[in-house]
């Protein structure tokens, strides 16, 4: 005993000269680890801020009694805004249809200023009506009701990542459970390093002669992929054991649990990866995180691991042995009873087909993207949550897309000898003139094959698409005082006629160099008489019509020569749609809107956007057109789209430039403008026409898009009036009169006197 | 020309014996069958009207459509928002309810009241020009459109127009008091 402690005495000393630098280094090392990683902690804890995408969404469709709707469209909506089928709805993001009805369990919805409470509804349709809509808690009858808005594409930022945050509270227990029991059984015991797990997982690799088990905790997992690079060395590794203690002695389980669950790397879609169990959720299951079952959690749980490995999708056998491991080891932990694990066991592998919208509307996005790049950093917009509500339809768009597809097919077909292999292009423009909104944009045959935007950015001859112009800027002639007033009695001689204009000699032809002596601005403008418009263009003065050009919306180089009045000059078909805006609007050019507001992930609002209206036509001159437009398809240029199948009113104009390489159409009811041009982006001659190539486009979109809805008339606005009178003399029909025709006038401009051919008869 | 003069008095004495011919080719279409509402019928060879005096296009009288029904719903809500001057949630609101109806005057109404209580008085006055050529014919409406353009005109000091604007809300709905109480203070 003695001589223990003598060599104790002995041994002490010379151990503490070791030890205590040892300690002491030891203490520095840690104090500089603690003083070095400590502020890289908390700022990526406390101040991380998820790399979020914004959503862009479409416009909510509004459900009401009366209102079109195809049973099938609905489901369709519903199964994009992820609903799930079910026989009987318990809860929010399901549906159920019996025959004509379906049962919705709407989810709540936060709109800026507002906020659509989640709600059981039953909608019943009858046809393609909406028949009739109750709420399923009081079986009240409901007047409207909006579905959730659909998300048209996100903004995503370098990473594309996409992720859906969730709290801990939101999180069922068994989803907790399976990943404890999974990935870090002792996590509540260890302190950021489980050194026990460590030495268990290093035993088992020796035996199997290969990794096949990480000692790394939940805690540990999190550090590597929030601070660390994926570098296997041994370096990383103490850092990482370093930095799990620290986060330990920082926070809380449960404060780590939740950023593990939304951090974590779950899956592919196309080059969006999918991270955190709440989106992971919804991709998988259609479901909100708190809604997943035990099964559920299991296979999400199990995808840790090796997402593309384990992929339900792709791999459902491994996926579904994967499930089961994971089920098992939480019978092991004790979280499932023996009979419940028998039962998950049962319960087969079940996933959803969900589609990963990444750009519905690829054209309008750019737009977009372009105006909000104006505002907002890169940054801001692709990584901080922001909520993009525009004024697209997403019907509509789809309509769009279809049917430009479709007539671009046709004229490919068409023109199939003489376009040497090309393919022709198309854009289509679709707003409300009205307000403004932008309801469809297609800017292109294939996005992905060519991103210029033929709507925004292709400057193409607009032809006799100009001609509206004309004839607002003659009508509107009663109002200049001591004007050559215009009116629908006016006649110019249509006939081949040479101008002189600054010196220089031109002879325009008609189309079909057929003429039709004197004419006045109706039949001059359903027929697209070439020499009479231009005659009416004199009457006011080229210089007239090109401020009309500029006023209603053109934005390009505007001369005042007289081939102006026949559309000699370059516009886009955005600016065409501007145009005719006015003319479906009363005279008022509603601004285009894209955007309506802009919110952030915290409900705030940035920007809103308001309804944008300018007077620049008078009202009756507007309506006037209009209804001189109707009659191109009545029995003009564009007849040939009753014939198609179009059966509502609706006004529009056809346009055909020189050597047919611009094809166009312009046209509206008076909820819905649409412009369509159709040619070849290097300018070669199309060889079609206005109403060969772009009519049946337009055609093919408002059948789809008008099915179940009235024809409606254009509302008169104050200021027109309307007579009967006898044409030949333009006087007001008497008794005598063999011929009277009831026509439109500005107020004021109507004839005062009696025909003077049949004045007696009265 | 007095070959012309005889033709022309061989037409009229044709008329007067009531069987005057189709002897002049009609230059201008066919009546068009998209004639506005309330247009006259084709005429009837063998009853000869009389001559019709000018008339002004009247407003469309139809029932509600289902559309306009929904719309009025979302205007109903902005109006509790108006009510309690939170114009921005109003005005989202009436986006919505023109978005569904956009020939809902009522809705550009009180946008354009909105607009002009969050005093963006011009786009007021566009919005409401707009609900004064949808609310045609409903003349106590009108007068609630006049008297916030007078409202608007005032606020951008166009004194003159307001009193015209005023006088017109009047002239819709003599009992118009917000119109009356701003003409008379205007006017003293």
């Amino acid at each position: 005993m003695k001589r223990s402690f003598h060599g104790f005495r002995r041994i002490f000393p010379r151990a503490l000269f070791v030890l205590l630098p040892l300690a002491f280094f030891a203490l520095l090392a840690a104090v500089y680890t603690y003083v070095h990683l400590s502020p890289l902690i908390t700022v990526g804890f406390e101040g991380k801020r998820w790399s979020l995408s914004s959503k862009v969404y479409a416009e909510p469709a509004s459900l009401y009694p009366g209102a079109p709707l195809r049973l099938e469209d609905l489901r369709e909506s519903l199964e994009r805004l992820g609903y799930r089928p079910v026989q009987s709805i318990t809860t929010q993001g399901q549906y159920c249809i019996d025959g004509p009805q379906i049962d919705i369990g709407l989810r709540d919805f936060h709109y800026p200023y507002r906020v659509m409470p989640g709600r059981a509804v039953r909608v019943i349709v009858s046809g393609q009506t909406v028949r009739e809509i109750r709420d399923l808690r009081d079986q009240q009858a409901i007047s409207t009701v909006d579905l959730e808005p659909q998300l048209v594409s996100e903004f995503f930022s370098p990473e594309r990542a996409k992720r859906r945050l969730v709290r801990l509270s939101e999180i069922p227990p068994h989803l907790t459970q399976a990943l404890i029991a999974v990935e870090d059984r002792r996590f509540y015991e260890h302190r950021g390093v489980d050194w026990i797990g460590m030495l268990r997982a290093l035993y088992r690799n020796l035996r199997a002669g290969k990794v096949t088990e990480g000692g790394s905790t939940i805690t540990q997992q999190l550090v590597k992929n929030f601070f660390l690079t994926p570098t296997r060395s041994i370096w990383r590794k103490l850092a990482e054991m370093a930095m799990a203690v620290l986060v330990e002695v920082r926070y809380s389980k449960a404060a780590i649990l939740e950023l593990y669950l939304n951090e974590i790397y779950l899956g592919q879609r196309g080059s969006i990866s999918i991270n955190g169990v709440g989106e992971a959720a919804h991709l998988y299951f259609r479901k909100e995180a708190q809604e997943l079952t035990v099964e559920e959690a299991a296979l999400l749980v199990g995808l840790i691991r090796a997402p593309h490995v384990y992929s339900p999708a792709k791999h459902p056998e491994r996926a579904l042995e994967r499930r089961n491991r994971v089920l098992a080891a939480m019978r092991e932990a004790g979280y499932l009873s023996e009979e419940r694990f028998q039962q998950a066991l049962r319960t087969p592998l079940r996933v959803e087909a969900v589609t990963l919208e990444l750009n519905r509307a690829p054209y309008f996005v750019d737009i977009l993207r372009e105006q909000l790049l104006q505002r907002y950093s890169l940054e801001d917009l692709t990584s901080n949550n922001l909520t993009i509500f525009t004024t697209l339809d997403v019907h509509m768009q789809d309509a769009a897309q279809r049917a430009l597809a479709a007539g671009l097919a046709r004229v490919d077909r068409r023109v199939s000898a003489s376009n040497a292999g090309r393919e022709a292009q198309g854009a289509l423009i679709a707003i409300q003139p009205q307000t403004g909104f932008i309801r469809a944009l297609v800017g292109g045959r294939n996005y992905m094959a060519s991103q210029f935007n033929r709507v925004t950015q292709a400057r193409r001859q607009v032809g006799s698409v100009f001609k509206p112009i004309v004839y607002a800027a003659v009508l509107e002639s009663v109002f200049t005082p001591n004007g050559q007033a215009t009116t629908a009695l006016t006649r110019v001689e249509d006939a081949p006629t040479t101008f002189t204009y600054n010196g220089q000699r031109w002879s325009p032809e008609n189309y079909d160099r057929h003429y039709l002596g004197w004419v006045g601005p109706r039949v001059a403008l359903e027929h697209s008489l070439n020499v009479a418009t231009v005659k009416f263009a004199e009457r006011v003065g080229f210089e007239t019509v090109a401020r009309y050009a500029r006023r209603m919306g053109i934005q390009g180089k505007v001369e005042p020569f007289p081939s102006l009045a026949l559309g000699a000059i370059e516009a886009t078909p955005w600016e065409v749609a501007q145009v005719y805006g006015v003319l479906a609007n009363h005279g008022l050019q509603a601004g285009p809107m894209a955007v309506k507001e802009v919110m952030t992930g915290d409900e705030r609002v940035l920007e809103k956007h308001h309804i944008d209206i300018e007077e620049v036509l008078q009202p009756a001159t507007a309506y006037l057109v209009t209804n001189f437009l109707e009659g191109v398809l009545e029995r003009g240029t564009a007849r040939s789209a009753r014939t198609a199948g179009f059966h509502w009113r609706a006004a529009g104009k056809t346009g055909t430039t020189d050597d047919s390489r611009d094809a166009w159409f312009a046209g509206y009811t008076p909820d819905l403008l649409v412009v369509v041009w159709v040619g070849y982006d290097d300018n070669q001659p199309l060889g079609l026409t206005g109403a060969q190539a772009a009519l049946p486009i337009w055609v093919d979109f408002m059948k789809e898009v008008l099915v179940g809805r009235p024809s409606q008339e254009f509302l008169p606005p104050p200021g027109v009036v309307q007579m009967t009178v006898d044409p030949t003399s333009g006087g007001i029909a008497t008794a005598g009169c063999p011929t009277r025709v009831t026509e439109l006038f500005i107020e004021g401009s109507e004839p005062r006197a009696l025909c003077p051919l049949h004045g007696m008869g009265k | 020309m007095t070959w012309r003069y005889a033709v022309l008095s061989l037409v009229m004495i044709l008329a007067l014996w009531g069987c005057a011919p189709q002897a002049v080719q009609r230059p201008s279409p066919p009546p068009s069958p998209s004639a506005p509402p309330g247009g006259v019928p084709p005429p009837k060879s063998a009853v000869k009207p009389p001559p019709t005096p000018p008339q002004t296009l009247p407003p469309r009288e139809t029932p509600p459509s289902p559309s306009m029904v929904a719309s009025a719903q979302w205007v109903d809500e902005a109006i509790h928002a108006i009510e309690a001057r939170n114009y921005d949630r109003a005005t989202a609101l009436l986006e919505r309810a023109i978005s569904v109806e956009p020939n809902n005057g009522r809705a550009f109404y009180y946008y354009g009241l909105a607009m002009g209580e969050r005093g963006d008085t011009r786009a007021a006055l566009t919005l409401l020009r707009k609900a004064e050529i949808l609310l045609r014919g409903d003349r106590q409406a009108l007068g609630n459109v006049y008297a916030q353009m007078g409202m608007n005109l005032e606020r951008l000091g166009h004194r003159e127009e307001a009193i015209q604007r005023y006088e017109q809300a009047l002239a819709q709905d003599p009992t118009h008091a917000l119109a009356r109480r701003r003409l008379q203070g205007l006017k003293s």
